[in-house]
């Protein structure tokens, strides 16, 4: 075996260098595309929960308010639970600096905890979870700050613990100044310490604060409030047992959460997304193995003759497939390997784009660099390796069945697929696939049957393309010119090289296609649906404010400055606090609508005439309260018209009655609004998010922003235009790495083109020896070869087309509205669909080009030449 | 005797192993020639280089006085157009072309008006004798019937000098006699040249003139049966 293993697969593998390094670079592409999506992913996701990783040991249990803040003065209430966990009480909140030269600006995540409880001395309230951990204790980094001036220096409210990272990216000592503004206030810190990274955990966020509890409550402006508190299980103490006591401890309002569930929240949240960059991984990967599946066929298809010879020799089919799996496994493993290394170095460009996303999209900080996650990396290797052998699975059985009698076969080698079966099956998978996917009435969330009928349609569709090949040989009859004969004639018979290099291509086509009709007519919606609701002349948020998960906020005394400024006719208040309904995260807004239904406009759904239906609902009031929702709040929680919500609100549960349904296009939560009178009467918070000024007619927005900045440094002013502006940017931005993703899908695809060509050019080497001889000059040759390459390219865009518009359908009308809970409208993008027909086939053209002009000069076989 | 082509002093080595060593040979307009020998001897390779297919290390090719190593490759393309027609052991048909067309393709090279193509086609499938199967496919005809066609094709544009690889080598005995037959009928009435590669001494009998070749050198030279030398 080992003799074998060496003449047969290595010496081969020597032999062939340049199909060896293809299959090679085909495996490293796909894993480290895989790879660095996913670890991008992973840093993106992990810093939503980063804290609990951060400061210490994490919790078991968090305790939160199904509605607003939890209450200070309640917390003794946990007291009970002392001798089984250690209580850790935790506010939130946002400190903003304004960028660099008039740059973005930067937003630091502001945690309030116990630090002096949390560093291990005195515990009061609460007691640190592992006091010896360290990663919290002061450091002097070179100024000296023992602990003891670390703990006097937290006796000064404006105290600040900072990480390394930002202390070395700064050069911030203790003592040194920090200024920004927390909720459009001007606040300045004092770095009070430096947080050292503990070995073996990650790294402390750069943009992390940290203050002691009563000074951040201070600072943000929310004294005897806090966000949450977790709970760490102490020495022997079990979780259950804990879970027990903490849900007979809990006050009325509060809820007893698995830490994990933070986590899982943000993970919902940026799903879409996330969804968005798998699938298309996938896909690399999936136009990969079509890759490598090409390479594994010509390799076998080269050594016919050897397999022929070790069967007539007498060696068993079995070892014959194994010897080819090996090669596949030798592959695998090194190609996998040197994609693991390419994919973490591509998840640093990668982690980027995706944090600069979601810091847009969620307003949470993301992290700026990947690690390299070992089990990220151990997936990735696997399914490299994996996808490899599961490429030359069906080669190596062809090896194996090769019978000795091809010895004596002297063809090209190439046998038609049997593309008529093929084909029709496709075409009935897509069609099956597509009456799946738009399967009448599924619960909202489940989306199975969208994924699944996706999947069938991208391999029915890749199949049904093979169908396109003979009409494409079509125009090769017998008046044709004799290039175009010998061109187009092939098609009429595919072999299965044709098919495969036009399946693969159709599939990254398609979804090219498909994605770029959806981002399309996500595009038109939502400049529709902000067309339609952006009414007014000037948008004020606290600095760095973005989204609805951001936690800025203004005080009621500053909107109420600014609403009466001599230039605002009117303002509309907005206020949003998450909430927890029927145990999922969702939000309640709060708008003034009797101001909102005069001058704003909302895009209602259902409920009748904005103008109308809000000030209605302003004038129900208290007596009624009244709601509208988002469709994807409907969704989500099965709401329709008129049905009555029970929301849990600081001052208990009140009732609510749904009567509008709005489009939504800013979160996958979905949201509530209520009129501000009664939010204000069931929250007592009239704090404000943001602030939609309506100013005296003849002023310029513009000129009136700059003015208003001008006093109040700490707040953003955005005109309608540069928000509107603002929005589009956020798009594209949001879909930057998307495209990148499909440019190197399609590059994947075309490589695989080439490799048919060149494979097919190969197979063919004894017709192109034939025309050399007969006198064809080397650009006549190269011209045939090109014109077959580009049916083939041709037939696979053309396939990719339909089926792209198809999937297009099933994203945009099925999964959108059924996962995101997002109607959308359907746009046909002509103009886009034509460049990407035109640019795949210049792109083919230009990868041809050369591998025609290489094949047209290929010698016929030795054994051909030489009469055997 | 006019010369059509000639070699001379040529020596052609694969790495260090010298596969013709300063080689000489002539053919003269409308004579058969054969070469003899053993496989490996230099008889594929002497082929190629007198049809330009390959460049000798030392030596030339001329045809009609000009040599080949001197051309350009279009204009070898050219040549090979015009003055050559090549057989193979494996008749090299192109599959996608069915086998009037196969005929026709260097014809179409030539730029030939369809008229002419078609006449000319028709001629030559008569020829060989096989007007019932000149719509076939090449998978549907047999190794023989695959022969003849690859001898029409080659001498469809009246080369001056046919080129052929062992044209019986992978025939039954009975398609070998009748494909040699064809050669020699064929060349005799369009007054082509050829220089046919075989180990077969009955199959060399066809030509006026026999080398043997061993170890890339010429042994032996003698008359064949295929009648007076032009």
């Amino acid at each position: 075996m080992t003799w074998l293993v060496l003449r047969i697969v290595l010496r081969a593998m020597l032999r062939e260098r340049g199909r060896v390094l293809l299959a090679l670079l085909s495996v490293a592409l796909g894993v480290s595309v895989f790879l660095s999506i996913r670890l991008a992913n992973r840093a993106a996701v992990a810093s939503f929960a980063g804290f609990a990783a951060g400061i210490g040991q994490g919790s078991d249990l968090v305790v939160r308010a199904e509605a607003g803040p939890l209450r200070e003065t309640a917390l003794p209430a946990l007291r009970g639970l002392r001798d089984e966990a250690w209580i850790r009480p935790v506010i939130e909140g946002t400190f903003s600096r304004r960028g660099v030269g008039g740059g973005a600006p930067e937003g630091f995540q502001l945690l309030g905890t116990d630090l002096v409880g949390l560093a291990g001395s005195a515990p009061a309230t609460a007691e640190p979870p592992d006091a010896g951990s360290g990663s919290m204790a002061s450091s002097g980094e070179g100024d000296g700050g023992a602990a003891g001036n670390f703990y006097r220096s937290l006796q000064d409210p404006a105290a600040v613990l900072v990480s390394t990272a930002l202390a070395r990216a700064e050069g911030l000592r203790i003592g040194s100044a920090l200024s920004g503004f927390v909720n459009g206030r001007p606040v300045t810190l004092a770095v009070a310490g430096i947080a050292q990274d503990a070995p073996n955990r990650p790294p402390l966020q750069r943009n992390l604060l940290v203050m002691d509890l009563p000074a951040a409550q201070m600072v943000l402006g929310r004294p005897g409030e806090l966000d949450r508190v977790e709970l760490g299980l102490r020495g022997e103490a079990s979780l259950p047992a804990l879970e027990l006591a903490a849900a007979a401890a809990l006050p009325p309002g509060w809820v007893l959460e698995a830490p994990e569930t933070r986590a899982s929240s943000a993970r919902t949240m940026t799903a879409a997304f996330r969804f968005n960059l798998t699938i298309l991984s996938l896909i690399a990967l999936a136009v990969g193995a079509y890759l490598l599946f090409q390479a594994f066929d010509a390799a076998v298809n080269r050594r016919r003759e050897t397999w022929a010879t070790l069967r007539s020799l007498g060696c068993p089919p079995r070892l014959l497939n194994a010897l080819v799996l090996l090669e596949a496994a030798l592959l695998g493993v090194a190609g996998s390997a040197a994609g693991v290394l390419l994919g973490w170095g591509m998840a640093q460009g990668a982690v980027r784009a995706v944090s600069k996303t979601v810091d847009t999209l969620y307003g949470a900080s993301a992290a700026r660099s990947a690690q390299l996650w070992p089990s990220e990396a151990a997936l990735a290797f696997g399914l490299g390796t994996l996808t490899c052998l599961a490429a030359a699975w069906l080669p190596a059985r062809t090896a194996a069945a090769t019978v000795p009698v091809q010895l004596l076969a002297r063809g090209s080698g190439t046998r038609p697929a049997r593309w008529q079966a093929l084909s029709a099956a496709g075409l009935l998978l897509a069609l099956a696939g597509a009456g799946l996917a738009f399967l009448p009435v599924l619960p909202a969330g489940v989306a199975w049957h969208a994924y699944a009928g996706s999947g069938l349609v991208l391999l029915g569709g890749s199949l049904a393309t093979l169908a396109l090949l003979p009409l494409l040989g079509l125009p090769g009859g017998r008046r044709a010119p004799w290039a175009v004969r010998l061109a187009l004639r092939p098609l009429r018979r595919p072999t299965g090289r044709h098919g495969f290099a036009a399946a693969a291509l159709a599939v990254a086509v398609g979804m090219t296609i498909g994605m770029g009709v959806m981002v399309k007519s996500f595009e038109a919606t939502v400049m529709t649906w902000i067309g339609t609701n952006l009414r007014a002349d000037l948008y004020v948020a606290p600095l760095g404010s973005e989204g609805m998960a951001a936690q800025h906020r203004l005080s009621a005394a500053l909107a109420e400055s600014l609403a009466a400024d001599p230039a605002v006719l009117a303002a509309d208040r907005f206020q949003v606090v998450p909430l927890r309904l029927r145990g999922a995260p969702t939000f309640l807004g709060a708008a003034d609508f009797n101001i909102h239904g005069r001058h704003g406009h909302v895009a209602i759904i259902e409920g009748g005439d904005p103008n109308v239906l809000l000030p209605h609902l302003h004038d129900l009031g208290l007596a009624d309260p009244s709601a509208i929702a988002s469709e994807t709040f409907t969704r989500r929680f099965g709401v329709r018209l008129g049905d009555a919500l029970e929301i849990p609100t600081p001052s208990g549960l009140r009732r609510l009655t749904v009567r509008g349904v709005y489009a939504d296009y800013g979160n996958e939560r979905g949201s509530l609004i209520v009129d501000r009178p009664v939010f204000l009467d069931w929250f007592h918070d009239d704090r404000v998010a943001s602030l939609a000024l309506y100013l005296r007619p003849g002023l310029d927005p513009n000129r009136e922003g700059k003015r208003l900045f001008a006093a109040h440094p700490g707040l953003q002013f955005r005109s309608n235009a540069s928000l509107r502006q603002q929005v589009t940017t956020i798009f594209h931005q949001t879909f930057a790495l998307t495209y990148a993703l499909e440019v190197i899908g399609l590059g994947v695809a075309l490589a695989g083109l080439v490799q048919a060509l060149l494979g097919l050019a190969l197979a063919r080497r004894g017709d192109i020896w034939t025309l050399r001889t007969l006198g064809a000059k080397e650009g006549e040759i190269a011209a045939v070869l090109l014109g077959e390459g580009l049916g083939v390219a041709l037939a696979g865009t053309l396939g990719g087309l339909a089926m792209g518009v198809l999937l297009a359908q099933i994203l945009v009308r099925v999964l959108n509205p059924q996962v995101f809970g997002w109607t959308l409208r359907f746009a046909l993008p002509g103009p886009f669909m034509g460049l990407v027909l035109a640019l795949t086939l210049l792109a083919a053209v230009l990868a041809l080009l050369p591998a025609a002009r290489w094949a047209a000069r290929l010698r016929a076989d030795r054994e051909a030449e030489e009469g055997a | 005797m006019a010369v059509l082509l000639e070699a001379r002093g040529v020596t052609k080595r694969y790495g260090s192993r010298a596969v013709l060593q300063s080689l000489d040979v002539a053919i003269a307009k409308g004579e058969r020639l054969a070469l003899l020998g053993p496989s490996g001897c230099g008889k594929t390779t002497l082929l190629n280089l007198l049809g330009g297919l390959d460049l000798p290390d030392e030596g030339t090719v001329r045809l009609e006085g000009e040599a080949l190593e001197a051309m350009t490759a279009p204009r070898l393309a050219e040549v090979r157009r015009r003055t050559y027609g090549t057989v193979f052991q494996f008749f090299h048909l192109i599959p996608t072309l069915d086998a009037r067309e196969n005929i026709e393709l260097p014809l179409h090279l030539l730029g030939w008006t369809p008229a002419r193509i078609q006449d000319r086609a028709r001629e030559l499938v008569a020829a060989v004798g096989l007007e019932s199967r000149a719509a076939a496919w090449p998978s549907e005809l047999s190794g023989g019937e695959m022969q003849r066609i690859a001898v029409a094709r080659a001498l469809a544009a009246r080369p001056a000098i046919l080129l052929a690889d062992e044209p019986t080598g992978n025939l039954d005995r009975a398609s070998g006699e009748a494909v040699l037959d064809l050669l020699a009928r064929l060349t005799e009435q369009e007054g082509t040249a050829m220089v046919m590669v075989t180990h077969s001494e009955a199959a060399a009998t066809i030509c006026h003139r026999i080398l043997r070749l061993v170890d890339g050198r010429i042994i032996e030279g003698r008359t064949g049966e295929g009648g007076d030398r032009p």
